[in-house]
């Protein structure tokens, strides 16, 4: 953070940050748990979920409702996801 | 036959004779909770046969049977009742789902256990003696949930009926649409279209009811015609921690509360369970004087500890009216994880040249026409979805 300028400011400034970018998630086909995750064609084991929580917001305009996991990889470092749950695609994002 | 349902009707006012048996057999009501509108609820068919409905003001209640007894809601007994219940159920069968949209209705997978439960009315006969006798349950076996649900409706109290996979198509068609899981508006247009009977909906094509209906339409055609591939959904068995204070005189001012509340997660922080670990969801609930109850359920934006837990359960309690004198009071954490360090930025290291960077933006700008400097600015900072909290904004030294 650095200190305001005092510029005037307005919509067409700003720009979003920390957006959802798409992920390649395979599941295991019994419990519907993430289990690996593709990564620069790489294909990554899930060693073990860390954390998972539900969003669900917005529903008397655009209903917003994702699945978040914080999910622990093979070689030790962390990423979380989400799975749309209205469409079921998904999704990288920091929390 | 895969799936059993099991249902029981009037289920708050049947958990209320469960407590106490010598309400059986009385007229009951079900009144509104403490500020809502006063009406019926719901009724037992004692009170039913007196011209009592759902919808009915409360103040009719007496004129109409004046040896109804009104009981208010009572969510913690009926939470816990459920729970037991599940709990038996899971003891046959693992995978035991209670349907969130009719209290009292429950679905048990039996897939694959033929050879332990034996001939389907064994099946039966076991998952019905789980359940205590006084809560009349009803169950129906059949190759689907919706059928199950049926078969279950049409039951005797206490007792089951099968239905044969090869005789569901029939069994269906003579049942009303009404049993169809949907929203009244739409099964009040089935009806204005002369479909009184699930078999009426089946006889017909399904691309018409798709194209009069919807999708909405489609499922329904489906279930009329025996297809429900719809699979049952086992409660989610998450780690957490239950912590119950039992006060010595009951609390009626909001101060008191906070302190009893301040030792009762202090308490459940104490526990093994819930060392150098933080917590995301809470759920409260009290017993109020008069056998009522009250309940509060919270998600914390990000998990958090005690004083965390205990900052943000003041601050809900501050918009709350208490219903009555609290005698005890439980606390359920879940949403384990274990605690992670935050490092706020110390203010020695904090940026000593700005200065600087406003020289080098003025001369990025001179060069390229834009400084192509931004910095993170805060827009929705208490939001769950993390992309509203923070934006970029131009700087423009």
């Amino acid at each position: 953070m650095v200190s305001d300028p005092g510029a005037p400011a307005g919509p067409a400034r700003l720009r979003p940050l920390n957006l959802p970018r798409p992920a390649r998630v395979l599941v295991h086909a019994a419990s519907a748990l993430p289990a690996h995750l593709i990564e620069d064609g790489r294909r990554l084991r899930i060693e073990r979920i860390q954390d998972s929580w539900d969003v669900d917001e917005e529903w008397w305009r655009d209903r917003l409702s994702r699945r978040y996991y914080q999910l622990v990889l093979e070689d030790g470092s962390l990423r979380t996801v989400y799975q749309d749950l209205i469409t079921g695609a998904w999704y990288q994002q920091h929390y | 036959m895969p799936v059993a349902c099991v249902s029981i009707p009037h289920f708050a006012l049947r958990v209320a004779i469960l407590d106490q048996p010598e309400l059986d057999g009385t007229p009951l009501v079900l009144g509104a909770p403490a500020g809502a509108r006063p009406v019926v609820l719901d009724a037992t068919p004692e009170a039913a046969a007196r011209g009592i409905r759902p919808g009915l003001g409360l103040r009719e209640v007496p004129a109409l049977c004046p040896a109804a007894l009104i009981l208010p809601p009572h969510p913690l007994r009926e939470a816990t009742a459920l729970n037991a219940i599940i709990t038996a159920l899971e003891q046959v069968s693992p995978a035991v789902e209670a349907a969130p949209e009719r209290p009292g209705c429950l679905y048990v997978d039996l897939t694959g256990l033929d050879r332990a439960l034996g001939a389907p009315e064994d099946a039966a006969r076991l998952l019905l003696e789980r359940i205590a006798p006084v809560l009349r349950p009803r169950l129906g076996l059949a190759p689907g949930k919706f059928a199950a649900k049926v078969a279950a409706g049409g039951a005797p109290p206490g007792g089951y009926r099968l239905v044969e996979p090869a005789a569901v198509v029939d069994f269906l068609a003579r049942a009303p649409v009404a049993w169809l899981p949907f929203p009244p508006e739409l099964l009040r247009k089935l009806e204005r279209f002369g479909l009184r009977r699930l078999g009426d909906l089946a006889n017909l094509p399904v691309t018409a009811v798709q194209a009069r209906f919807g999708p909405a339409g489609r499922r329904a055609w489906e279930l009329a015609s025996g297809r429900d591939d719809a699979t049952i959904q086992p409660r989610h068995c998450s780690e957490h921690v239950t912590e119950t204070l039992v006060l010595p005189a009951p609390i009626t001012s909001r101060e008191m509360l906070l302190v009893a509340l301040t030792r009762l997660v202090g308490s459940a922080f104490a526990r093994p369970a819930l060392r150098t670990r933080h917590v995301r969801h809470l759920h409260l609930r009290a017993e109020i004087e008069g056998n009522r109850s009250w309940e509060l359920t919270a998600t914390l934006r990000e998990p958090g500890g005690q004083h965390r837990m205990i900052t943000a359960l003041s601050y809900r309690l501050q918009a709350i009216m208490l219903p009555g004198p609290i005698e005890t009071m439980t606390i359920e954490l879940s949403g384990l994880m274990n605690s992670v360090g935050r490092q706020e930025l110390l203010p020695g290291l904090r940026s000593r040249r700005p200065r600087q960077l406003a020289e080098a933006g003025q001369h990025l700008k001179q060069r390229y026409g834009v400084s192509g400097l931004f910095r993170v600015v805060e827009v929705e900072p208490w939001s769950r979805i993390p992309e509203r909290r923070q934006a970029l904004l131009v700087y423009d030294p």
